[in-house]
């Protein structure tokens, strides 16, 4: 299990990164980021939603009601440009942090 | 094994046709709107992700009921959800939401309790004073409400209330419409022979007489001769025998209950006899219960088919046209149109009685004791008033309670600047504020309930009523309870929604009250309760002035010192044979009779027509018939011609009219003019003053008087005795006529009291309005006591600084006393206009008013000040006179 922090800083990378595969909406993000995670990272929606809310109210995503296929409304997110440089800037951040750990761990499995 | 698990398997099938997702989803987001923690999008959007979840499960070969409830059991709580929305929303330090309020919570509930019985018992002077004046406020209020609902009550009681209907007429004289339900004795009968929607018909005739039942002799007034029907339109509850036939026989009478224990004490009174007036004997049919709430408070009840045993020929009667005696009662058929019938009704009249301008109306039963015939306000009148003044009274109440609440509570900024600093809200406060006020009025209104109780009696004696605090009655209990809901919230307002909106911030930096809001305020409240008070004062200043002036007025006629008899047949007679003998006493001036009493002439028989009339001219006047020497005995001044004279035989032709009559007739010297009225034709030989005939918020009728025999039963014997000691002349008027009447009961009155009972209504009016508007004025000044103290303690160091520095007591009550004084005048300036517009109206029902003086005004207001200054003065004097050492000690 990942820990409590470490789940609540990677939220909104994570979310930012999901979104760059096209809109997707709350139930599939979690579905996909269980799949992602092998099971490790289960996000609960009491805590998915609002955070999106917050990505939204800060100009990162853009929501819009659509119908689905089987005609019901689901909320569909996709990223904004601001969202996109706000990716850009934790990615640099995220890169920075795990070049650090694989210089201290030798680690082979170095993203870069 | 098998066996079992199928039938689970059938079960958990049968409950997954039953199951209805779209249902069970709609009832959840019914739950999350609920709480009110969500705004409506998030729980749309949480819907649709709760639908997608429940699908892929489905998918996965689950039941959608199990899906569903998996689903929503790993939702997190509903508040755990909101917390996480509020997170993203809230900005600033704080992101805990605020606390929501667990609805009620009895231990919160009794906390507040506690909190205001606690502050009562620290304010003991401020809280006594403000519930004893709710207390009171409430009683008169409580007091009015009981008298007015009884008198909305009257009549309708009656089974078929809804379906009787009184005939009245309308007629059109000289530019001048009367309404008045006495009609021509046919009428009855002729109207239900011609219209079937009628089902049943009484006339009604008032009467006196003198009762007989064994060695028992009293006058009674209270006869009411009806037809045989009566008690089949009136549900009144028969004691003993049976309403339908009560009155078949020509022989029967129906007695009252009390009639029947004055009578006959315990025993049985059906088949007593009872003698009236020596003339004819009836049996006692029937023992009737007539309740408060009805205007038929009449103790014996005889048919016209008992005329005959009077020896009053009906036949005459009953071609009579033209003589207007009696009322007529109408039961409608169930389902028949009154206002139908009243159309079809309305020229009935105008063959029978040719050359006249008669409409016949009808007016619905339970409208007879509030309003007019002609729809004006009777008794709705004093409704209104009391209304009124109840309203007032519990405005004044409501506004001193408000107004020490507020000084209460200003005391307690700083609790609410504490309450707040703790994380109270703003509603809670509001609800305790309301709580505390709301505690009040109830203690009030239990205080005022016994208030009540010990008033009752009295107040019954006043009203002439007989009310009771009847608590079993739930329009009663939940009118008592809207007083108290209503009292507390009024009184509670000002604190709960000013003292609440307090920033804390700004009460404990400066550590004291936050004037400035609450003083202006607390003025316009005491202005406006003074303005109540003074219009209440004004008010009885004016009906007391206008009762003294009605009282005051000129009658037209000495009526002091006249001594009056109701006579019978049978006595009457013996008038010729007692009056040489009561002349020989030297007190007893002068004597005469003649046919109604001059404070109550009811007898209407005809029109007035004379040679030359113009058909639009109809005089219609009151007949008064009556002996020689009337005119004297009655004291009247004649203006005109002369009175009749005993020694002129023709005289007994004549007739004698008042100033009305003679201005509707138009002649300017009417002497000699010849008359022709009913059957008989005569001059007129003179003139008297207008001598007050009927009450005085009428006008003067036109009058004829005539000495004639007419056949009219002159009932009243008169006598005018010499100004001072009456005793020795009544008493051997009283030997005289024992003598000449065994068996008759002596029984005289004075006239001058006979025209002041005219006059009860207006007096009792003035005495309860005189009590409510001293209570109203004790209530204001309770206000201003409590305000004033308050005040003082409140400039205690104001006072003592100025002290120090050398004002002397009088100058700082006079500083104190002059901001109140401001306050009154003020109160004055808005009661005056407002009390003389109101005063004015009243005034316009009568036919001669009074004045409204300005003293009345100056009067008022110059007594309200007074109390206010006492009020205030003495609580002012106790702070002024304070040593200064001792408020400045902590300085």
């Amino acid at each position: 299990m990942i820990s409590k922090a470490l789940v609540a800083a990677s939220t909104k990378p994570l979310l930012l990164s999901i979104l760059l595969d096209g809109e997707t909406y709350g139930y599939r993000i979690i579905k996909q980021m269980k799949i992602l995670s092998g099971g490790h990272l289960e996000w609960s929606f009491g805590m998915l939603y609002p955070v999106l809310h917050r990505l939204e109210k800060d100009g990162f995503i853009i929501s819009k009601w659509k119908e689905s296929d089987k005609g019901r409304l689901r909320k569909y997110y996709r990223l904004s440009e601001a969202g996109g440089r706000e990716l850009e800037r934790e990615k640099i951040q995220w890169l920075t942090v795990n070049k650090v750990f694989a210089r201290l761990w030798r680690s082979p499995e170095a993203l870069s | 094994m098998e066996v079992t698990r199928g039938l689970v398997m059938k079960k958990s099938k049968k409950f997954c046709t039953a199951f209805d997702l779209d249902k069970a989803v709609a009832e959840w987001s019914r739950r999350m709107k609920r709480s009110g923690t969500l705004e409506d999008g998030m729980i749309a959007e949480l819907e649709a992700h709760l639908r997608d979840e429940v699908e892929d499960l489905v998918g996965q070969g689950k039941s959608p009921g199990d899906a569903f409830q998996e689903v929503t059991a790993s939702v997190e709580s509903i508040d755990v959800v909101g917390h996480e929305y509020y997170k993203t929303y809230a900005r600033g330090l704080f992101v805990t939401p605020p606390r929501r309020s667990g609805g009620f919570s009895p231990a919160l509930f009794l906390n507040s309790i506690k909190v205001s019985l606690r502050k009562i018992r620290r304010q003991k002077w401020y809280s006594l004073i403000s519930v004893t004046g709710l207390a009171v406020g409430l009683a008169c209020s409580v007091l009015i409400l009981l008298w007015v609902q009884h008198e909305l009550s009257y009549e309708r009681f009656h089974k078929s209330a809804e379906n009787i209907y009184r005939v009245i007429m309308e007629d059109n004289l000289n530019d001048d419409v009367s309404v008045h339900p006495w009609l021509p004795f046919p009428l009855g009968p002729a109207l239900q022979n011609e219209f079937p929607e009628i089902a049943a018909v009484s006339r009604y005739r008032p009467d006196d007489m003198v009762v007989r039942y064994k060695e028992k002799a009293y006058t009674e007034t209270n006869f009411l001769t009806v037809d045989t029907s009566f008690f089949e339109i009136f549900s009144f509850s028969f004691l003993q025998g049976n309403p339908a036939g009560a009155l078949a026989d020509p022989h029967s009478i129906v007695i009252r209950d009390i009639i029947a224990e004055k009578y006959f004490g315990d025993a049985d009174p059906i088949g007593k006899v009872l003698n009236l007036s020596g003339r004819a004997d009836l049996v006692v049919s029937g023992v009737v219960h007539i309740p408060d709430e009805s205007d038929f408070q009449f103790d014996f009840f005889f048919s016209f088919q008992s005329y005959p045993l009077f020896d009053v020929d009906l036949a005459p009667l009953e071609a009579n046209w033209s003589g207007k005696n009696y009322q007529i009662y109408l039961l409608l058929q169930r389902g028949s149109s009154a206002a139908l019938l009243e159309k079809k009704i309305a020229g009935f009249l105008k063959p029978r009685t040719p050359g006249q301008n008669e409409v016949l109306r009808l007016q619905k039963l339970s409208r007879i004791h509030l309003f007019k015939p002609n729809g004006s306000d009777g008794a709705m009148r004093y409704v209104r008033i009391f209304s009124l003044i109840a309203v007032f009274i519990l405005l004044i109440a409501c506004v001193n309670f408000m107004n020490l609440a507020t000084a209460r509570f200003e005391g307690r900024a700083k609790e609410v600047a504490l309450r707040k600093t703790l994380g109270g809200t703003r509603g809670q406060l509001i609800r305790q504020f309301f709580n505390e006020s709301l505690l009040h009025s109830g203690l009030a209104m239990a205080a005022a309930l016994l208030l009540v109780e010990l008033a009752l009696p009295t107040f019954n004696q006043i009203t002439t009523r007989r009310l009771s605090l009847d608590l079993s009655h739930a329009d009663l209990v939940f009118g008592l309870l809207a007083i108290v809901l209503l009292a507390g919230f009024i009184s509670g307002l000002y604190p709960a929604l000013f003292l609440s909106s307090f920033a804390p911030a700004r009460i404990s930096k400066t550590f004291s009250h936050p004037r400035g809001h609450g003083s202006p305020f607390r003025k316009v409240l005491v202005v406006f309760q003074f303005a109540l008070s003074t219009m209440l004062i004004i008010g009885t200043l004016v009906v007391k002035s206008q009762i003294s002036f009605i009282m005051n007025q000129d009658f037209g006629m000495a009526k002091e010192n006249i001594v009056y008899h109701l006579m019978q047949k049978k006595t009457r007679d013996s008038v010729e044979v007692v009056r040489e003998e009561l002349l020989k006493h030297p007190d007893i001036l002068s004597i005469s009779s003649c046919s109604s009493l001059p404070s109550n002439i009811q007898s209407w028989i005809g029109y007035l027509d004379w040679e030359g009339r113009s058909p639009e001219r109809r005089v219609y006047p009151a007949f008064l018939s009556i002996d020689y020497n009337f005119v004297t005995t009655a004291g009247l001044t004649v203006i005109k011609g002369r009175d009749f004279s005993r020694s002129r035989p023709v005289d007994a032709e004549n007739f004698v009219i008042n100033e009305t009559a003679l201005q509707q007739i138009g002649f300017e010297n009417p002497i000699g003019l010849e008359l022709r009225f009913w059957n008989h034709k005569g001059q007129i030989v003179g003139v008297v003053k207008d001598f007050t005939n009927r009450h005085m918020s009428s006008t003067t009728a036109p009058m004829i008087l005539s000495a004639g025999d007419w056949g009219a039963n002159r009932n009243y014997l008169l006598l005018r005795l010499r100004p001072g000691n009456p005793t020795r002349a009544l008493k051997h008027f009283r030997q005289v006529w024992m003598k000449a009447n065994p068996g008759f009961p002596c029984e005289y009155e004075f006239l001058d009291e006979a025209f002041d009972r005219m006059y009860t209504n207006e007096q009792r009016l003035s005495q309860l309005l005189f009590s409510f508007a001293v209570l109203a004025v004790i209530i204001s000044c309770l206000g201003l006591i409590g305000l004033s103290s308050y005040i003082a303690e409140e400039k205690t160091k104001e006072i003592g600084i100025r002290k120090v520095l050398g004002a002397s007591p009088w100058k700082i009550i006079s500083l104190f006393s002059l901001n109140f004084v401001k306050l009154v005048i003020i109160a004055n300036a808005i009661a005056w206009p407002t009390a003389y517009v109101i005063m004015q109206r009243w005034l316009q029902d009568y036919a001669y008013r009074t004045s409204l003086g300005i003293w009345i005004f100056v009067l008022a207001g110059g007594m309200g000040l007074f109390i206010a200054l006492l009020s205030v003065g003495y609580q002012t004097l106790r702070a002024a006179t304070t040593n200064p050492v001792d408020s400045l000690r902590y300085e």
